[in-house]
Formats: structure tokens, C-alpha cells, sequence
């Protein structure tokens, strides 16, 4: 049935939904929090997912979701009550209903065995009570018990009227979907859920809006009807939504080349032609447009961060199974929205730096007992937007970073020579070091072939930096901070032996001239320039990227002074500071190869290419180096080229 | 013997997944006059300025459940007298008693097939060509 399966993935976004709205409604019986809408929350989504998974001759789930519901309906009588060991097995059963749907969806099988376990878990809580009553008997066959004696009632087909049927026709309100008409094109891959939704008080559907979106102010609806409705929830086929993406990029490119084309314009005719305050105007207009219509999209592809969070607590609560931990899970800004990607591709590193926290840094419950902590750990991960960024941290308040025994590894895996002298966030970041692992015996919690060197690489593929901090005996806290969206950034443009380079604004500080005075080498000829009073490497990027027979020697170069997510700041001397600009990231790595210090590349108004200067790894080269001379070996060439040479 | 292509029939479910697949069901009988609602209240807001033969509802649903719309249809003079099919896949005695006494037409059983929805829609209007 081809319908069917057009009709398939709505049912399995809408079981991802349930399932976290189930995981909710759990967690807030857990806290004590529950009312009795909360267990109508949790039995209507086990509900759902079971009449849809019926629908598609989805056996399995529906046998689980059903004898799940049973329970669950116990509950909602008040028939049993939410203790502790109650929503154990219901935390449980959560779980093998997510599995089953996943694997429906072509996932992994699901144990067979933890599945039989949950199922007979369920069937014991309604088996102790005498009389299960409620759908015990029902369903198992199509014919449900209609009451005895039921006749259906039958009338007549009456001819509606005229208007009426006129009325029919136009059955989506025009007016309530406004600016997002064009994703309703094929209903079987966009559903704007609420499309039809007639809204008298917007200011109410507003209140009962899951995440309010910062950049719902953006969206201007395009009819002065309330749209708010719209930006609750719609669903889009990714695709289209990239190839809106990529729309956008041409235009933030086009109007690069209207930029262009006025300041050169500008160059020709000093006095400036008659008309050019409206072009200025008509440009200004057009840039406020093109932010604008940025915004807008991704509003459209934002998502709250409550899907990735709630998988969160099954992370933990498994780890801490295997374990034999207790910890407990503190979630702060869901609502949080991040570009959909992120989202995508966050679950992966979350889920391995949560299983890391629950194994290496929460203590066990004696140890933690015997330090005079609370029995159970206490995990937190929270997300907030901060300048034009989201910053996601997770944090424990286990034993904290052992680094007496960081150190002995890595020098033991020969990462640092065994007389470096590390400062102790040093020690901490060496975690993030290939093929660090401090895990002694591989336990089956992080041991699955990844350290926190691929997590740190997985966030920096997304744009994001990733830094510790630790206290020894209070815990550790990690701090993840990701661009909103992948597509655009501010850029600071600047020229390099005649290249054209491209950084991000977000991680400058400051940008200087410096004078010969102001640079010195050190002991082993690393370079550092003062600023007013501190010491900070400077890098020259031209050397970096290995530019060696410049044309032009500068005599005055400029410093960009960047800073990484620990505070740690270098200077990176370039040659030039052409201007600030909003750049579209291109990948270099799907349209070329992976190059070192080059993270993408993007197109200028002029049409040129410019490469996008990776500021993490550049700054991470002059470290290196320094690396190097404390443990002495291999006494290096770093030189700034202008030095000496005014 | 009503003229499938004349009949107007309004679904009202929470889950968008449900509604398409009955819209679905409803096109193979030929019934293509068909909107969607996502729950009681909506429907009743949609009721109140359109007419329709048929309305189709969950039982369970959040804002407004079915019981509740199919009481609140029966007390408006206009709708008291529209067709009203139950499709649930709860069936505690209670809520179909209940159901009984508000006047509902006929039930329809989650899962169901195109044949059942047919059958349960001709126990109420006859045969539909």
C-alpha cells in the first residue's frame, strides 16, 4: 500500500514526539510534580502510538504499547501509585516502546529478552489487581464488545445547502497559513500540522505554544491574520527546507555584488550620481531583507533542544544501571532552540560525554558517602543562547579530573614528554588528545572505540569549540558552544601574502597594530607580543599556512587577537583588515578536500573565492610549538617574518 | 442509497498520522469531501459555521475528547441530528455506554479496515454507491 508507507513517516515523527512527552510525563511523576493531566499525557501518547502502530499492522509495538497503556491506565485510576519501583518499570517499558519504534523504522532489533522482562513487569502490575476491567479482554480480537444490543442509528444524508458546500471547498483557511503555503504543496511529505486551525485568540494559541522561538518576532506574517499557530509546529522535508538554505546563500552573495557595485561607482564619481541616495536606500533595504529572511528561515528550521535532552535521561539511567551508580539528570533550557542539524548531530557526542560523566565522574556511592556528598550524583546539562551562539553544558559533581593520572598517561602514551610542565587546565584538555582514553579496563559504558578526542572533533565539524574545567573533589564541568546555524556567519575579512582570508568575528577580541617594540622572543625563539602588560603568542598566518616567497614584505602588520572557549588568547598577524562582511559557508571538504587550517571557503561579491582560516587549529599551531620547546625536542623555525626587519 | 462524492465528513484525531490514513480510507470509498480536525474544540469551532453529513472522531484526545463533542453537537439544534461514528481504539464499557446514551451512530474500532469503515458507514446511511 503505497499511501500507507507515504503516510509512515508522520506516524513515526509523531511517535518521536509521544515518546518525549511520554519521557516527560514520567519525569515529572518522578519529581512529584505529576497531576493528573500528566498521566492523561502519558497514557494518550502510549495510546497514540499504539492506534497508529495498529494501522500499520505493526504487531509488536502494539501488543507492547498495549499491555504498557493497561498499566498505565491503572494508574490513571488511581488503581496503583507512582512509587518509585512503579516508574522504574514504566521508564523501562519507555524504553522498549522507543526501540520497537525504532526498529519499525529499520532500526537495530530489540532485545528480545529486556523486552519479555518489561512486558511481564507491565502484566504483573495489573495481574496483582483483582479486577484489570479496562481493556483487558478488548482488542484482541477487531470486534471489540459493542454494549448488547447496540443497533447503529441510522439518518438520513441530508443535502447541505449551497453556501455551505461552497465554504467546503475552501477548507484551509488561506488566511492561517500565510507566509508557509508553499510547504503544503504534497501533504505526504510537509504537514503543517495546524494548518486548518481557525484562531479567534492568538494571544492564546501564543500561551499554549511548546517553545516560544526568540525569532518568532521575526517572522512578519505576510497577512495581518495571527500566524502564530504556524510557528508552533511545522513539519518540512528537510531537502526543501536546504534548498531554501541555499537560496538564501545566493542572495546574502548577491547582495555582496550590489555592495560591490556601489562602492565602485562611488570610486568613479566622487560627487556621486543623482539617484545614489536611492540606491543606498534600496541597498540598505535589501540587506535588512536578506537578515531578515535569515532569521526567518531559521526560525522555520530551529527546533527546541527538549528532543535531544529527553533521550538524555534513558542515557543516564542506563549507564547508571550498568554502573551501579545512582545519578540523577538535571535538564535546564529545552526550549532552547538550535538549527535542526545540530540537533541531528549533537545526539551522538551528548550521549558519549554523558555516558563519560556517569562513568568516570561520578563516584561510586560509598566513595561519594565517605566524601560527605549526597549518595546520588547529580548530572547537569543545560543550554542557553549567548551572543549569537548556543552553549550547551554539562556538568557533575563527581570526584573531578584525577590529574595526577591524565598526566602519567599521557606521557605514558606518549602524548607529552614526561618533563612537561602543564598548567592544570592543560592537564584537563589533554582529555580531548587522540587516542587519550583514561579508562583502565574498556567497560561497556565508554569504552565503545571513542574518546573524547572524536567528541571534540564531532563538535568542531559542527562549528563548535568544546573546553573542561574541574575542580578535584567538586566535579567537572564541560562547555560546548555551537553556532546557531551552519550556513552563515559574520566574517572579518582580511589579506594574507594577497590571499583573501576570511575569520570569524565571533572569536576576535580585538584587533591592533603593533610596533617592533611590542614583540619579543623568548628563550626559544617563540614569539610573543605585550598587550598592555600580558603575553600572548602571536602566530604569523602567512607562515602557517606555509606561504613562503611573499611578494611584499608588511612593516606594519595588523594582530587579530582571538580567544578560545577557555580564554586562552593568541595574536594571529595578517597583513591586512579588508572589512566585515556576512559570509556563506561553502564546504570545502564536499567540494575539494579537508585542507589544515582551512575549515570552508565562501564567495566574495567579486566572485572570488576566499578561504575561511581555521581559527582554533591556527592558534592550537603556535601552541604546539610551544609544546614542543618545553619538552625541548625538536628546537623549532617559528619566526615572525616582520620581525627585525622595520 | 446517498451519492458517496455528496458526502461531507469532517475527522477529528489528535494524531495527523490517523487522519491521513482515514482520509485515505475515506478516498477508496470515494468520499473525497473530507476535513481534518485535531481535536473537540477545533471541531466544534469548524461545526459552527460549516455543515457536514458525517463526523468521524477519537475518542481520546486532548482540549476536547470525542464524548464531549458528540455532547456538545447533540445540544446544538443545527448538528443534533448529523451523523456521528466513534473511532477508538479504547473501549471501556463506561465511555461506550455513555457514548450510547449521548446518540452516537456507530462505532468504529481501531484498526479497521476500508471494508469495516464501509460497513459501519452504511449501517448509518445506507448503502453508499
Amino acid at each position: 500500500m503505497d499511501e500507507l508507507d507515504a503516510i509512515k513517516p508522520i506516524f513515526f515523527e509523531e511517535c518521536s514526539e509521544q515518546l518525549v512527552e511520554l519521557e516527560r510525563a514520567l519525569a515529572l511523576l518522578e519529581s512529584g510534580e505529576a497531576d493528573q493531566e500528566t498521566v492523561n499525557c502519558a497514557f494518550r501518547a502510549v495510546h497514540s502510538i499504539k492506534g497508529g502502530a495498529g494501522s500499520f499492522g505493526m504487531t509488536e509495538l502494539v501488543r507492547f504499547a498495549h499491555v504498557f497503556e493497561t498499566a498505565l491506565d491503572l494508574l490513571r485510576s488511581h488503581k496503583i501509585e507512582p512509587t518509585p519501583e512503579v516508574l522504574q518499570i514504566f521508564l523501562r517499558a519507555t524504553d522498549i516502546l522507543s526501540d520497537l519504534t525504532a526498529f519499525e523504522q529499520g532500526g537495530e532489533a530489540v532485545d528480545v529478552k529486556r523486552q519479555q522482562e518489561s512486558f511481564e513487569a507491565l502484566e504483573r502490575l495489573f495481574q496483582e489487581k483483582p479486577e484489570p476491567e479496562v481493556l483487558k479482554e478488548t482488542e484482541e480480537e477487531e470486534d471489540w464488545g459493542l454494549p448488547e444490543g447496540f443497533v447503529p442509528v441510522p439518518v438520513a444524508i441530508e443535502v447541505l445547502n449551497e453556501a455551505d458546500s461552497d465554504q467546503n471547498h475552501v477548507d484551509t483557511p488561506v488566511d492561517s497559513t500565510d507566509g508557509f503555503e508553499i510547504f503544503d504543496l504534497e501533504p505526504n511529505q510537509c504537514v503543517a500540522k495546524d494548518e486548518e486551525k481557525k484562531i479567534e485568540k492568538p494571544e492564546e494559541i501564543e500561551s499554549n505554544l511548546p517553545s516560544p522561538s526568540e525569532n518568532k518576532k521575526n517572522i512578519q506574517p505576510s497577512r495581518p491574520v495571527a500566524s502564530a499557530s504556524n510557528t508552533q509546529s511545522i513539519r518540512v522535508d528537510v531537502s526543501r527546507i536546504d534548498r531554501l538554505m541555499d537560496l538564501v546563500g545566493e542572495l546574502v552573495i548577491g547582495q555582496a555584488a550590489l555592495r560591490e557595485v556601489f562602492s565602485s561607482s562611488e570610486k568613479k564619481d566622487p560627487r556621486g550620481d543623482v539617484g545614489r541616495d536611492d540606491l543606498s536606500n534600496a541597498m540598505s533595504g535589501t540587506e535588512q531583507l536578506t537578515r531578515d529572511l535569515q532569521d526567518a528561515i531559521m526560525a522555520v528550521r530551529a527546533q527546541p533542544m527538549r528532543a535531544v535532552f529527553q533521550r538524555m535521561q534513558r542515557v543516564v539511567r542506563e549507564a547508571a544501571n550498568l554502573a551501579g551508580k545512582k545519578v540523577h539528570l538535571e535538564m535546564d533550557g529545552e526550549d532552547t532552540e538550535v538549527d535542526r542539524t545540530l540537533i541531528e548531530k549533537l545526539t551522538d557526542p551528548l550521549t558519549h560525554m554523558l555516558r563519560n560523566a556517569v562513568d568516570h565522574g561520578v563516584e561510586k556511592e560509598q566513595v561519594r558517602l565517605e566524601a560527605g556528598k549526597p549518595a546520588t550524583g547529580t548530572i547537569r546539562l543545560s543550554a542557553a543562547h549567548k551572543s549569537g551562539r548556543v552553549v550547551i553544558t554539562l556538568s557533575d559533581d563527581g570526584a573531578g579530573i584525577n590529574r595526577v593520572r591524565v598526566h602519567d598517561i599521557a606521557v605514558e602514551k606518549g602524548i607529552i614528554s614526561a618533563d612537561a610542565q602543564l598548567s592544570d587546565s592543560e592537564i584537563d584538555n589533554l582529555i580531548f588528545a587522540p587516542g587519550f582514553s583514561t579508562a583502565t579496563t574498556v567497560t561497556d559504558l565508554s569504552g565503545r572505540g571513542v574518546g573524547m578526542d572524536v567528541v571534540k572533533q564531532a563538535i568542531q565539524d559542527l562549528g563548535g569549540r568544546i573546553s573542561i574545567t574541574s575542580e578535584t573533589g567538586k566535579g567537572s564541568s564541560f562547555s560546548l558552544s555551537l553556532p546557531l546555524t551552519l550556513a552563515v556567519m559574520d566574517g572579518m575579512l582580511v589579506t594574507v601574502a594577497e590571499q583573501l582570508l576570511i575569520l570569524p568575528v565571533s572569536c576576535i577580541v580585538e584587533t591592533m597594530q603593533i610596533s617592533k617594540e611590542n614583540i619579543f622572543v623568548s628563550g626559544n625563539n617563540s614569539t610573543v607580543i605585550c598587550v598592555r602588560g600580558q603575553f600572548i603568542p602571536i602566530v604569523d598566518v602567512t607562515k602557517s599556512l606555509g606561504i613562503e616567497n611573499r611578494k611584499e614584505k608588511t612593516n606594519q602588520p595588523v594582530v587579530l587577537i582571538v580567544e578560545d572557549d577557555a580564554g586562552k588568547m593568541t595574536a594571529l598577524a595578517v597583513d591586512r583588515i579588508e572589512g566585515q562582511m556576512q559570509v556563506v559557508i561553502k564546504s570545502i571538504e564536499k567540494n575539494y578536500r579537508s585542507v589544515r587550517y582551512v575549515s570552508a571557503a565562501t564567495i566574495l561579491g567579486s566572485g572570488r573565492v576566499a578561504l575561511i582560516l581555521d581559527v582554533p587549529e591556527v592558534a592550537v599551531s603556535a601552541e604546539g610549538r610551544m609544546l614542543d620547546m618545553w619538552t625541548s625536542k625538536n628546537a623549532n623555525e617559528f619566526s615572525l617574518e616582520c620581525v627585525g626587519k622595520v | 442509497m446517498p451519492d458517496a462524492a455528496s458526502i461531507h465528513v469532517v475527522i477529528v484525531d489528535d494524531q495527523t498520522s490517523i487522519r491521513a490514513i482515514l482520509r485515505n480510507s475515506l478516498a477508496q470509498l470515494g468520499i473525497i469531501n473530507v476535513s481534518e480536525r485535531k481535536n473537540g474544540k477545533d471541531a466544534l469551532e469548524y461545526l459552527s459555521q460549516n455543515s457536514v453529513n458525517l463526523i468521524i472522531s477519537d475518542f481520546n484526545m486532548p482540549e476536547m475528547n470525542g464524548l464531549e463533542l458528540l455532547k456538545a453537537v447533540r445540544a446544538n439544534p443545527r448538528m443534533a441530528k448529523t451523523a456521528f461514528i466513534i473511532l477508538t481504539g479504547e473501549a471501556s464499557k463506561e465511555l461506550v455506554q455513555e457514548a450510547v446514551k449521548a446518540g452516537v451512530n456507530n462505532f468504529l474500532a481501531k484498526p479497521y479496515t476500508v471494508g469495516k469503515l464501509k460497513a459501519v458507514m452504511e449501517a448509518v446511511f445506507g448503502t453508499i454507491v
